[in-house]
């Protein structure tokens, strides 16, 4: 069938001639070929001929001299869609579901097109904030891998076949064997609609299984809980109320069950204000430096295998028992932090939290144990609204693939997960699956396990999906279209409802299932259910569930999985932890999900890729995570090919040195090196799934007896940030100022008395505040360093709302790229547990800005409203204000990346066209209110001054003042930690202002009297003065002299 | 009518006014040989490879180049500052000098002008490809159009560098024409063949040297080299301040003004010396460029060359004494950071060897003298890249800290200049005097070794060793 | 005035050719001009010739130069187009000063460049009345104008002066 047509005009959607001659013409008349062409001797050129090639090289010389731009026909609506008013956006609450990841957010669309997504505030769970990964998923939907149509697999490939092709095929065989065993392999599934459509497809075949797994599993938790609480759920963590935080590997902020839910909690009890000066002490144990590390108040880098022994320790510390026999960690100042500890946790019995990332069932059960001695159940963690977004049961998966291998299985459906690729038994599976009679892949673009089904039936992108979510127990979400599916897919279970003949859509289906579930009770359901899809949400205050409806259903048909029998003795568990801990010799390595990848299934989304990992920095590549001292004692130099060898199996990964890799052990993400990916995963990273141990009953993700050799060739890693230290050996630059709790609460000027003398030189100055202050507006930004966990979500935010342009691993390598919103990240104190800070650098929008007074042609200057502008259309590319801004926040384009150039894309042999912005299909999401830039101009955050001039706009029309907080900038609304205010600081009542009066507030480098419209607060760590190691240089500076 | 009896002839081998003309059009008048030939080809050659790599560069993108995020600028500046400050020579010796009275001008005056005009064409080749959309470059002109009206602006150094420039160039050629046109007359006078004398009457204006004409000569010559001698400071003081005004630590620094035109007129000098030496051998002329006049310019580099050299040490004194971080980081950085070689290269050729010219023998040494000249010309190509790259690669927030490493494209289109000026400079030597006949012819009675004057005999002492 | 004649003496020294002027001079003859090939010092003061008014032409150019840069900038800044760059004020004088002094030599010197032109009656392919190619090179010529009204014995005079002052060949000439 005919690849879709996405149109830009119904000009050209109708083919009219002359359009459809200039999609394929530059310049407007045919150019007589033959005249150059002498060897064709038939045809004789002409005076006119002659002209016309004249006309044509003049043509061609104006183009070259940028006078005229080839021309793009568009048409206006003819007849008007009545929702669709051009230039104005629409905007649709709806549910973010990718496998276990979860948001309620709103989706901004421009003449129909989805171009932004928005926390939605209403979301109990979510509460308005977003990931990187939520920010970056309207790119997904104009990938340009998605299958346009369902295929068949044929001689040759895949063939595009019609859909009533495949459901005559597929009900055939169905209607051939109704007791045929069919077995549903999918990652967890939020939406209890869809279970209900499993349910109905189950009761018309019913040797049907549903098995569900997560690439990243925690199953091992999920049975310590059936274990120790009788229920196979992941409880509800309340962060917010918790004074002393444990995190035993649970990467909380970044990857672990909620982040974005986890983070909004965490870091409201992270604030400190004169109000509330206190704030909950976090300690955190792993082996690898994640991002929850990086912000913990203490920080313990241990072994892998040392993270059971941790917990045992606590729980003896706090219960005074002695299960762990004497076992501690061998490093006394760690073991006495493990002490320490626990003295905090009984500190704040019942207001504490002890959370682990290890998918064993035994630490897990120790940390259900200590959670309970802590008194946290009841309290911090509950079951009442029990998490949904983990579900997966890892041995289930292996029965599975027994199963199928063992022939036993004559249907299998593969819904919404890759396990081919992220499986460690994927390639047995690949195998096993050839011996089932019919393989049906839901993917909506290709992967490797949809290259080994028989049929492609692609699903819906969600934003074009009609669906529901349960991510907590009684707390419902609602998706819906906000674009008409854009090629020839059909949604998962739509196909299901169609092959169990039912005769009614899944939209239908999904209202009937909420009119006798969640509304069962209303009177006018319907209309509630309505006014649920208006918000987006449906949350009632006492849950009653439409999952306890249909879970008999499922929970029966879900394969039934020995489930070894879990013993609830901590002694036993101790001595399993205690065995394995002995057990693991040598060097270990741990396996994690990296930020913006996640299991892999975000390979192919650009943005994510180009967003440098919080901590490494590094972009478009997993890594092997070396500790510096083991790089030197191994002489491993940064960029180095290591051939890993674990668990008998080789792969070659680039080393990365990484400050706070535990000694002893390294670390790698999973989620790279897919094979079968659309251009922008392919050829990114190495996949390590395969090194994975899942001869137990849960995935290991930790391997001991690693071997290391060092190839001796070396890759450039794209790395945005190579320099560590702001000690540059001369003393601390004073960019980042941070305190200690304690010094706060006795002096909430701590670390910042500074900022006194620094402005006191305000007014020693040759232009005495010229422009004086005005009345109106004057726009300024405050961001809190103590919120702010780095996460990155208010980068892909800014990429998605002023069209920022992606420049692909080459060009990051040669420090090009485009983010101007980014997260500087620096270290202080000793190699192995640093101190972490991040910063957040975009435009200051100095009042007295050092680039404005530099520019020849005055393309950027100051606004009346205290933007420092950019004049794109006149800026001549000197560069020489991105030379003399001091924060170096100014971007040029040195590549005609956002395919925007006067001569048309032109871009360098090798570089951008890979991955960027330039097919018309993804170039739907670009902003229709902000300038995609050409090449040779700088650009650079203008604090989006497209969303306050139509908030001014919006207010004017209802002749009105603009209120304060009336709109928020891209980076302020995506921010899950609220650690940005924007506002007009001519209000005194703003917050802006508030926040400015703060002690804690300072500008970077004040001293220079550049007048920063961008404010930081001071950096509040809970810890001791005598551990505050901010002003300490780590001790390598950099990985460019690094040796 | 005086000179100082110690002073040694300018001029040498007891030539007569007849004389000095033939000597000295001899090359022009002569058939190209086959050495010039070459020459032409080969710097030709190199001159066509750079304009294809600005056609690359301008095609593809500046991304073409090495730069990065955070340095904007590195050869393109660099070779814009390097060939400024070489220009700046020949505008020095024939304005200042003239203004000096000083006699030994006259045998190199008019090539080190031709020099100034050729370098500063290279120079201004930079700034105006190193835009990102150099199809716009006509932006930072202030004419007046139908765009709101949009001006240029004023505060910006670069912009003040454009008048500068432009200015520089436009003076240097006035200036060079009013000597070149005498001069170009006696070439009309002298040739036999048609041809040439309808060209050489068509470029030397119709000039007839009544003494009317040379009155006015003199005087403009004079207003000229009066307006030249600020003008050229100026120019130099102007570049500086693209620095100086800025805010990065190791450009923004007051001492930039005296520093960089001291540095110029150093470099300007060893260029002269390299061409000059050359010439002076191929067109055997060493009776006109004696060692006499390369001792003097010898002399001068000693003194700009100390002359940089202390601010070299002022700049790291005042990092010091400024007590800012910043400040002394970049200077820090500079001698011990990734850059050091550059910075250390910088100061070997600019200041360490330069103090060799102490020696008197080496001083009057040609081969000594050449090498130097070319090693001058290194080390301060070397110090507008510490300037530039050093200072900004790593400036105040070290998480843009970055490397520069030049690319292909970026090197060939600075050998490409080097190539455009040779030929430049080929064609000049080949179709006008690279000596101001008549000036030297002025000064024959005064400073040449058949002085008539009373202390006539003494010179022929002088001149026989 | 019909068919002009020219009637010259050639010298090899400027030194005996300014005594030559002196003495013709004192002779109270009228000399048309001379011919040198470089500029001789002095000449012009024994042929009693003018100060030349060009420098102060110069400086003329010089102040306009000035002066259309300040009031050109000055307009756009504070009139035509007042922007606020890096918060100065849209009067920045000190700002100005470069820019002023190039336009003030530029006007300058082109502009004085262009009077002695014209003053020399110098332009591409004029055709000059050359009297003697040598003049250009190495001889020194002094010119009498002469025509057919002119006595043969004032002919006579004037070249028993020239050989007399040390001329060493004396020509007539006709244009």
């Amino acid at each position: 069938m005919a690849e879709k047509k996405y149109w830009k005009g119904l000009e050209e959607l109708n083919q009219a001639p002359e359009s459809a001659q200039l999609t394929q013409l530059e310049f407007g008349e045919e150019v007589p070929v033959e005249f150059f062409d002498s060897s064709n001797d038939s045809t004789q050129s002409t005076r006119r001929d002659f002209l016309k090639v004249m006309g044509f090289s003049l043509t061609a010389a104006t183009v070259a001299a940028g006078c005229e731009i080839p021309v793009k026909k568009v048409a206006p609506y003819i007849f008007k869609p009545e929702d669709v008013i051009p230039g104005i956006a629409t905007w649709y609450a709806s549910s973010y579901i990718n496998g276990g990841d979860y948001c309620s957010i709103l989706v901004k669309t421009r003449e129909g097109r989805p171009i932004k997504i928005e926390g939605n505030t209403d979301s109990k769970v979510t509460k308005g904030g977003t990931s990187a990964r939520v920010q970056a998923s309207v790119l997904s939907l104009y990938d340009t891998s998605r299958l346009r149509s369902p295929m068949v697999k044929g001689k040759r490939g895949f063939d595009n076949v019609s859909w009533d092709e495949v459901d005559k095929a597929v009900a055939g065989k169905l209607a051939a064997n109704p007791n045929a065993n069919i077995r549903i392999l999918t990652s967890t599934v939020l939406s209890p609609s869809t279970k209900k459509v499993f349910a109905a497809f189950a009761a018309k075949y019913p040797n049907t299984k549903i098995v569900s797994y997560d690439a990243l599993s925690y199953s091992g938790m999920l049975m310590a809980n059936m274990a120790s609480k009788g229920k196979s759920e992941i409880p509800d963590y309340d962060f917010a109320k918790a004074k002393t935080i444990v995190s035993i590997d649970a990467d909380f902020l970044g990857t672990w069950i909620s982040p974005v839910e986890f983070t909004k909690g965490y870091t409201s009890n992270r604030k400190v204000s004169k109000e509330k000066p206190d704030m909950s002490r976090h300690y955190h144990f792993e082996s690898r430096m994640s991002l929850t590390g990086s912000n913990a108040d203490y920080r313990v880098a241990v072994m892998p295998s040392e993270l059971g022994v941790v917990a045992l320790n606590l729980y003896d510390a706090i219960t005074g028992s002695n299960t762990a026999g004497g076992a501690k960690l061998k490093d006394e100042a760690k073991q006495a932090r493990v002490k320490e500890a626990a003295e905090w946790l009984k500190k704040n019995r019942g207001a504490s939290l002890v959370v682990s990332g290890c998918n064993d069932i035994n630490v897990q059960l120790v940390v259900n144990a200590i959670n309970d001695a802590s008194g946290n159940y009841g309290n911090t963690i509950s079951f009442d609204n029990a998490s949904m977004l983990r579900q997966g049961s890892d041995s289930s998966v292996k029965t599975l693939v027994n199963e199928l291998a063992g022939g036993q299985v004559n249907i299998l459906m593969v819904y919404d997960c890759n396990p081919v690729y992220d499986h460690p038994m994927g390639a047995k599976l690949v195998d096993a699956m050839a011996k089932a009679d019919l393989s049906i892949s839901f993917a909506s673009s290709m992967n490797e396990t949809a290259e080994s089904c028989g049929y492609i039936c692609p699903d819906h992108h969600f934003l074009e999906s009609w669906n529901d979510a349960e991510p907590k127990k009684g707390m419902y979400s609602l998706a819906q279209p906000t674009i008409m599916n854009l090629f020839d897919t059909r949604q998962m279970q739509d196909s299901l409802l169609t092959w169990s003949g039912s005769a009614i859509t899944y939209h239908d289906f999904m209202i009937q299932a909420w009119t006798t579930g969640p509304l069962a009770g209303s009177i006018d359901s319907l209309n509630d259910f309505n006014k649920a899809l208006q918000i987006g949400l449906y949350q009632p205050t006492s849950g009653n569930s439409i999952t306890t409806a249909v879970e008999a259903a499922v929970t029966a048909l879900a394969a039934t999985t020995e489930v070894a029998s879990v013993n609830t003795d901590i002694s036993a568990a101790a001595g399993a932890i205690l065995g394995m801990a002995s057990k693991a010799q040598g060097l270990q390595i741990q396996f994690y999900e990296s930020i913006a990848i996640g299991d892999g299934r975000y390979a192919d989304n650009p943005w994510l890729q180009e967003l440098p990992d919080p901590v490494s920095k590094i972009t478009w590549d997993n890594y092997l995570n070396v500790s510096p001292a083991y790089a030197r004692e191994n002489k491993i130099e940064h960029g180095d090919i290591l051939k890993v060898s674990v668990n008998g199996k080789d792969v070659m990964l680039p080393a990365a040195i990484q400050p706070g890799q535990n000694v002893n052990s390294v670390s790698v993400a999973v989620g790279y090196g897919r094979t079968v990916v659309g251009k922008g995963g392919a050829g990114i990273g190495v996949n390590v799934y395969h090194l994975l141990d899942a001869s137990g009953e849960c995935v290991n993700y930790m391997a001991s007896n690693v071997t290391i050799t060092n190839t001796g060739e070396n890759v450039k890693l794209a790395q945005t940030q190579t320099h560590f230290s702001l000690n540059d050996g001369l003393g601390q630059r004073r960019i980042v100022k941070e305190t200690t709790l304690a010094e706060y609460q006795h002096n909430a000027n701590a670390g910042n008395e500074d900022r006194a003398e620094a402005l006191a030189w305000k007014d020693i100055t040759f232009y005495p505040d010229y422009f004086g202050k005005k009345n109106g507006f004057n726009w300024s930004m405050a961001i809190d360093l103590n919120s702010c966990v780095g996460c990155g979500a208010c980068v892909i935010s800014c990429n998605a709302e002023n069209n920022i342009p992606i420049v692909g691993r080459e060009e990051v390598i040669r420090s090009h790229e485009m983010h101007w919103m980014r997260i500087d990240r620096y270290y202080a104190g000793d190699e192995e547990n640093p101190e972490v800070v991040y910063q957040p650098m975009l435009c200051q929008h100095c009042e007295n800005a050092p680039c404005e007074n530099v520019c020849p042609v005055g393309a950027t200057n100051h606004s009346s409203e205290g933007f420092n502008q950019m004049a794109y259309n006149r800026c001549i590319g000197t560069r020489y204000c991105a030379n003399n801004c001091p924060y170096k926040v100014r971007r040029f384009n040195w590549f005609d990346y956002g395919a925007s150039d006067t001569f048309g894309a032109m871009n360098d042999p090798k570089g951008t066209e890979e991955r960027g912005l330039l097919e018309d299909l993804t170039r739907m999401v670009l902003n229709p209110d902000v300038t995609v830039r050409s090449r040779g101009v700088i650009e650079k955050c203008s604090f989006c001054v497209q969303r306050i001039q139509e908030a001014k706009l919006t207010a004017k029309k209802g002749n009105r003042e603009l209120k304060d907080g009336e709109f928020r900038v891209a980076c302020q609304s995506a921010c899950p930690a609220d650690a940005i205010t924007f506002g007009n600081s001519y209000d005194e009542t703003s917050a802006i202002v508030h926040e400015a009066k703060d002690e804690r507030t300072f500008g970077i480098l004040e001293e220079f009297h550049w007048v920063p419209s961008v404010f930081y607060k001071t950096k509040v760590r809970n810890k001791d003065k005598a551990d505050h190691k901010n002003e300490e240089a780590l001790d390598i500076m950099d990985l460019y002299n690094y040796k | 009518m005086f000179v100082s009896p110690l002073r040694e002839p300018l001029i040498q081998g007891h030539k007569t006014y007849k004389q000095i003309s033939d000597d000295i059009c001899a090359p022009v008048e002569a058939a190209p040989s086959k050495a010039w030939m070459i020459a032409v080809t080969l710097s030709g050659l190199l001159a066509l490879t750079g304009f294809t790599m600005i056609g690359i560069t301008i095609t593809y993108g500046i991304g073409m180049w090495g730069l990065n995020k955070t340095v904007g600028w590195a050869w393109d500046i660099t070779n814009f500052v390097w060939w400024i400050g070489i220009g700046h020579a020949g505008t020095l010796i024939s304005a200042i000098l003239l203004l000096f009275r000083q006699k030994w001008r006259t045998g190199v005056n008019r090539s080190a002008e031709a020099m100034t005009i050729f370098a500063v064409i290279c120079a201004g080749l930079f700034p105006i490809i190193h835009m990102g959309r150099v199809w716009l470059a006509f932006f930072i002109f202030p004419y007046p159009n139908t765009r709101g009206p949009v001006w240029v602006n004023f505060n910006s150094p670069l912009l003040w560098d454009v008048f500068a420039i432009s200015t520089y160039f436009t003076v240097s050629l006035v200036f060079w024409y009013t000597g070149l046109i005498p001069d170009l007359a006696l070439i009309r006078d002298r040739t036999t063949s048609a041809f040439k004398k309808r060209m050489y009457n068509i470029f030397s204006f119709g000039w007839k040297g009544t003494a009317k004409n040379w009155q006015r000569f003199e005087s403009i010559s004079l207003v000229l080299a009066g307006l030249s001698t600020p003008l050229v400071l100026s120019v130099h003081t102007i570049v500086s301040f693209d620095f100086a005004t800025s805010v990065i630590p190791g450009w923004h620094t007051t001492i930039f003004p005296p520093y960089f035109v001291a540095g110029a007129i150093f470099s300007g000098f060893a260029m002269v010396l390299t061409l000059m030496l050359v010439v002076r051998k191929v067109f055997n002329l060493q009776e006109y460029i004696t060692l006499a006049h390369i001792e003097a310019m010898n002399k001068v580099i000693i003194l700009t060359g100390s002359i940089v050299g202390v601010a070299y040490i002022t700049e790291l004194f005042t990092a010091w004494y400024s007590q800012n971080q910043y400040e002394q980081y970049a200077f820090l950085n500079r001698s011990t950071g990734p850059y050091w070689w550059s910075y250390w290269g910088m100061m070997t050729c600019n200041v360490i060897s330069p103090q060799l010219f102490w020696i008197k023998k080496l001083r009057r040494n040609i081969v000594f003298t050449f090498f130097m000249s070319i090693f001058i010309n290194v080390g301060m190509w070397f110090e507008r890249f510490v300037i530039i790259v050093t200072s900004t690669h790593r400036d105040y927030i070290p998480s843009s800290w970055t490397m520069y490493y030049p690319t292909i494209v970026e090197i060939f289109i600075y050998l490409g200049t080097i190539g455009f000026f040779m030929t430049l400079f080929l064609i000049f030597a080949k179709v006008a005097p690279v000596i101001a006949v008549a000036e030297v012819k002025s000064i024959l009675k005064t400073a040449g070794d058949q002085y008539t004057g009373p202390d006539a005999v003494h010179h022929h002492e002088e001149h026989k060793h | 005035m019909a068919n002009k004649k020219i009637l010259y003496g050639l010298y090899d020294d400027e030194v005996i050719l300014i005594d030559a002027v002196k003495k013709v001079r004192s002779e109270g003859l009228k000399i048309h001009d001379c011919y040198t090939p470089f500029p001789v010092h002095g000449l012009d003061d024994a042929m009693g010739l003018r100060m030349t008014k060009l420098h102060s032409a110069g400086f003329v150019f010089g102040a306009t130069g000035t002066l259309t840069a300040l009031t050109f900038i000055l307009w756009i800044t504070t009139n035509n187009y007042p922007i606020n760059y890096g918060g100065k004020p849209y009067l920045s004088l000190p700002a100005w000063i470069p820019i002023t002094f190039e336009l003030t030599v530029l006007f300058a010197s082109v502009g004085m460049f262009l009077t002695y032109l014209y003053l020399n009656r110098l332009a591409p392919g004029v055709k000059p009345e050359i009297i003697d190619e040598r003049t250009t090179s190495h001889l020194f010529a002094m010119t009498f104008e002469i025509d057919e009204h002119t006595s043969d014995n004032k002919k006579e005079e004037i070249r028993n002066v020239l050989t007399a002052s040390g001329a060493v060949e004396i020509h007539e000439k006709e244009f």
